[in-house]
């Protein structure tokens, strides 16, 4: 099995800070670079807080919008400089999907994250082709056992299996040390496979 | 190492995150227990399985911050046949309206929260904003109006997106709306989606009306929404008539189509060429066909 990946295809750390550095200048093109080399990461990690990807969008929007005043208005060139910006980025859009999910579950008309929502994100992800109908039934099942975790069980295993996070940089935005979130990991994971069809669990084991 | 020990430890043992020391006791564990060993191949599989489901972030989501992070270039006061309103603009397009003299503030507290804080100077409306918010208060409608909704999730703008469908002087009841959104189940989720227009009167989601009657909610009053469909043309007191009475459709006796009771399609013909419908399985058993132009509900099959 190949080390976990970065999906996102984010810029290479060393050149992560001069991103910022341009994006605080206003150089031009600099925040659409910045949006387009992340945003894929963290609607991802934002869907799996919030579980419905129209929730994600805007909070998405909402973590860059805040990024970029903070580069623009607080940030001076050393801060930015010293800026591990993927990380700070996470911790961003973590602050507002959770603050969302306190506002949506203090307004009593809002729902809670549906399964459905799920299913369709998966269904627009997963490629077209005529190998593909299989990975999109599996893809689909997992989608919604995925959907049915708490948010907080979620929320890892995106972090570790889709985005492809090490358990340090876990850590760091979750907190914890790393030998607890291995366990929870390992027992999310558990509790995942409980949600899969049996025979898909026994074709596992 | 026990059992319960070596498995939290698996997947960061496949990714090479353990110390040396633990990397070594786990590996050799494995060697010799044979469901800590099938354990593993299961993590194994659920994590490359789970790491095939990549996210992507709607495709226009840049533009989006883009916009919010330029923020809004002004905001004003137009006077129009419906009292003040008030509006702010960016430079893609209006995005805001307010109606009502003390719209100010919340207009000014909506457009700091898509910028991130900033607030927008107050200064004269362009006058090509003023007029079409002029025509549509006047009851006159927007066409193509000079909006900018790139800030608003996807679901938000299908829905509104949809209003532009409902011809000036007719109205669609929420179900119908859901429908063309294409989120048919969604009806309430549509409501919502109509009540966080921020472009009012310029998209206009007062023509979504209950479909047992009355004018429904709106964010600036039901009589506000009154006003402006009767400017629109739309005959409020026969709708009304009409739903107190149980009929949502309409039966076309000429073509056999049912309509909504303000499809331009009926509305325009004498009284005696059509008769009215409870329902849409009542139009259907009656042997009439759905409107092609004004897509009315159809019965469950």
């Amino acid at each position: 099995m190949a080390p976990a990946r970065r999906v996102d295809g984010g810029a290479a750390p060393d050149s992560a800070f001069e991103l910022a550095l341009d994006v605080r200048s206003g150089r031009p093109g600099a925040l659409e670079t910045m949006i387009r080399a992340h945003q894929d990461a963290l609607f991802g990690y934002v869907r799996a807080i919030l579980g419905d990807p129209d929730e994600a969008e805007e909070a998405v929007q909402d973590a860059f919008v805040r990024a970029h005043r903070a580069l623009t208005t607080k940030y001076d060139e050393d801060r930015t400089r010293q800026l591990d910006l993927r990380a700070w980025l996470f911790r961003i859009a973590r602050n507002v999907a959770l603050n969302r999910l306190r506002s949506a579950r203090r307004a009593a008309a809002s729902a809670l994250p549906d399964g459905d929502s799920w299913h369709e994100t998966a269904l627009r992800v997963v490629p077209d082709g005529p190998a593909a109908v299989e990975a999109r039934e599996r893809s689909r099942l997992l989608e919604s056992a995925l959907g049915r975790l708490e948010p907080a069980e979620r929320e890892l295993l995106q972090l570790r299996f889709i985005e492809g996070l090490a358990y340090a940089e876990i850590t760091g935005l979750a907190g914890g040390t790393e030998a607890a979130v291995r366990g929870k990991v390992f027992r999310a994971l558990q509790r995942l496979r409980g949600l899969l069809p049996a025979e898909e669990v026994a074709h596992a084991m | 190492m026990r059992c319960e020990r070596v498995v939290e430890r698996l997947d960061a043992l496949r990714t090479n995150e353990l110390p040396v020391r633990e990397r070594r006791e786990v590996a050799e564990h494995l060697e010799t227990c044979r469901s800590c060993a099938d354990e593993n191949a299961a993590v194994e599989r659920l994590a490359g399985e789970l790491g095939s489901l990549q996210p992507h972030a709607p495709r226009d989501l840049a533009a989006g911050v883009i916009a919010r992070s330029a923020g809004d270039e002004g905001c004003g006061r137009v006077d129009t046949e419906l009292g003040p309103v008030w509006v702010s603009w960016g430079a893609g397009g209006i995005t805001g309206v307010r109606i009502g003299a003390r719209g100010e503030r919340g207009l000014r507290e909506a457009s700091a929260r898509r910028s991130g804080g900033r607030r927008p100077p107050r200064v004269e409306v362009p006058e090509r904003y003023a007029a079409a918010l002029r025509e549509a208060a006047a009851g006159r409608g927007a066409h193509e109006p000079p909006v900018d909704l790139s800030s608003l999730p996807r679901f938000v703008r299908d829905v509104l997106g949809a209003l532009s469908r409902i011809p000036l002087g007719e109205v669609r009841p929420y179900a119908w709306l859901a429908r063309e959104a294409g989120r048919p189940a969604a009806v309430r989720a549509v409501g919502n989606a109509l009540a966080r227009n921020p472009v009012p009167l310029l998209v206009p989601c007062h023509r979504v009306v209950p479909m047992s009657g009355g004018v429904g909610n709106y964010a600036f009053g039901s009589r506000v929404k009154r006003s402006v469909l009767e400017r629109e043309g739309v005959p409020l007191d026969d709708l009304e008539a009409l739903a107190r009475r149980g009929v949502r459709y309409v039966g076309n006796l000429s073509d056999h189509s049912y309509c909504f009771p303000t499809c331009g399609h009926v509305l325009h013909q004498p009284a005696d060429t059509w008769i009215p419908l409870p329902s849409s399985a009542a139009a259907a058993r009656a042997g009439y066909r759905p409107c092609t132009t004004c897509r009315p509900m159809e019965a469950a099959a």
